[in-house]
């Protein structure tokens, strides 16, 4: 959130997280006694493929401050440079689901980037093509029974979204 | 080229374009004898559009860029921007050059731009991510005005558009780091950002 007119009082950054902090308690009193509810990105090129998230945490005030929080090697990168990755990846549940330059998907925790499983279409009856690429995968979910759906070659695979 | 260096490249593929595996012997045959204008029934002449006395007046000769001979964009810098439009008004609100290509330009020279694969997201913190550019970079923007907040070296280039979630409260932003395109190296990241903690 930003709150204009704080940047002339000489206030220290901390001084000035404390006073913003204050001002939007102050403004919404309820709000700051939960945590907040999280924010996915649950299809391609997110909600309604808008590319726009209500999230407001990172702000023109602090963006000079992003650090990089974790790395995940999807393996598969071509020594002659011929692979690609265009994959824009989603995340349902706090759990996002991507592609490698191969083609193998896989499932990270979303906080930590840790793998949770993958899935490669070439050893469960898909053909590879070459020069495939993937862009993203689709999630289906009815509380119950998740599933994530990808392509390679010329196959469309049904994936269990918690086991892979 | 030959008829045999056609039919191989069809069969194994070549760069990007991936190989055939469908085409009957027949087929292959008859695809060849029309490139190559043998006057042969499977292929049918007759194929092409009646009049026709020989070459198209235009074809699709690839994705080909118009380079200079030291292989950077013919035409004035800058090779890439940025753009915000209000859609309600139709209205330009600002325009920001993208990327860098320093090696191209006199040193203390503006920002070039760089070509670009890939789009942008928006936050409701006033942000506007991107990596996209064969610069290898990953970029933070205003909304309001399209200053450039922040800017980081991907492992390789970026050519897929980002996006942003939250996990307890912590908002992260990812970007795909695969490269491989227009001369650029590839890779295998799936690169995340965040607030420090």
């Amino acid at each position: 959130m930003r709150v204009p007119g704080l940047l002339e009082h000489g206030m220290s950054t901390s001084q000035r997280a404390s006073y913003a902090a204050a001002l939007i308690c102050a403004l919404a009193v309820a709000a700051c006694d939960t945590v907040p509810e999280d924010v996915d990105w649950p299809t391609y090129l997110g909600d309604g493929s808008s590319q726009h998230s209500t999230l407001d945490q990172i702000t023109p005030a602090n963006a000079h401050r992003l650090e990089t929080a974790w790395i995940y090697h999807a393996g598969g990168t071509d020594p002659n440079n011929y692979s690609q990755m265009q994959t824009s990846p989603i995340v349902v549940g706090g759990i996002l689901y991507g592609a490698s330059p191969q083609l193998q998907h896989f499932a990270l925790d979303a906080a930590t980037g840790n793998e949770l499983w993958r899935f490669d279409p070439f050893q469960n009856g898909a053909t590879a093509t070459g020069g495939d690429f993937a862009r993203g995968v689709t999630h289906w979910d009815d509380g119950a029974d998740g599933r994530i759906f990808l392509t390679a070659g010329a196959s469309l695979f049904a994936v269990n979204a918690r086991s892979g | 080229m030959t008829v045999a260096d056609a039919i191989a490249i069809v069969r194994e593929g070549s760069g990007t374009m991936p190989p055939d595996a469908y085409l009957t012997d027949n087929d292959m045959e008859a695809l060849v004898s029309y490139l190559f204008e043998v006057d042969d029934p499977v292929s049918g002449s007759e194929a092409r559009s009646a009049g026709s006395t020989g070459d198209p007046v235009y074809a699709f000769a690839g994705y080909r860029r118009f380079l200079d001979p030291d292989g950077y964009p013919a035409v004035k810098p800058p090779w890439a921007t940025l753009n915000a439009i209000d859609l309600n008004a139709g209205e330009n609100l600002w325009k920001v050059t993208l990327g860098d290509w320093p090696e191209a330009a006199a040193p203390g020279s503006p920002p070039t731009g760089a070509e670009s694969y890939g789009g942008p997201i928006v936050t409701a913190g006033g942000v506007v991510f991107i990596g996209a550019t064969r610069d290898e970079h990953f970029r933070a923007f205003d909304m309001a005005n399209g200053n450039l907040l922040w800017e980081t070296r991907l492992p390789a280039a970026g050519y897929a558009t980002p996006v942003t979630y939250s996990v307890n409260g912590r908002q992260f932003v990812v970007q795909a780091a695969g490269g491989g395109k227009i001369g650029t190296k590839s890779g295998d990241a799936y690169v995340a950002f965040a607030l420090p903690e």
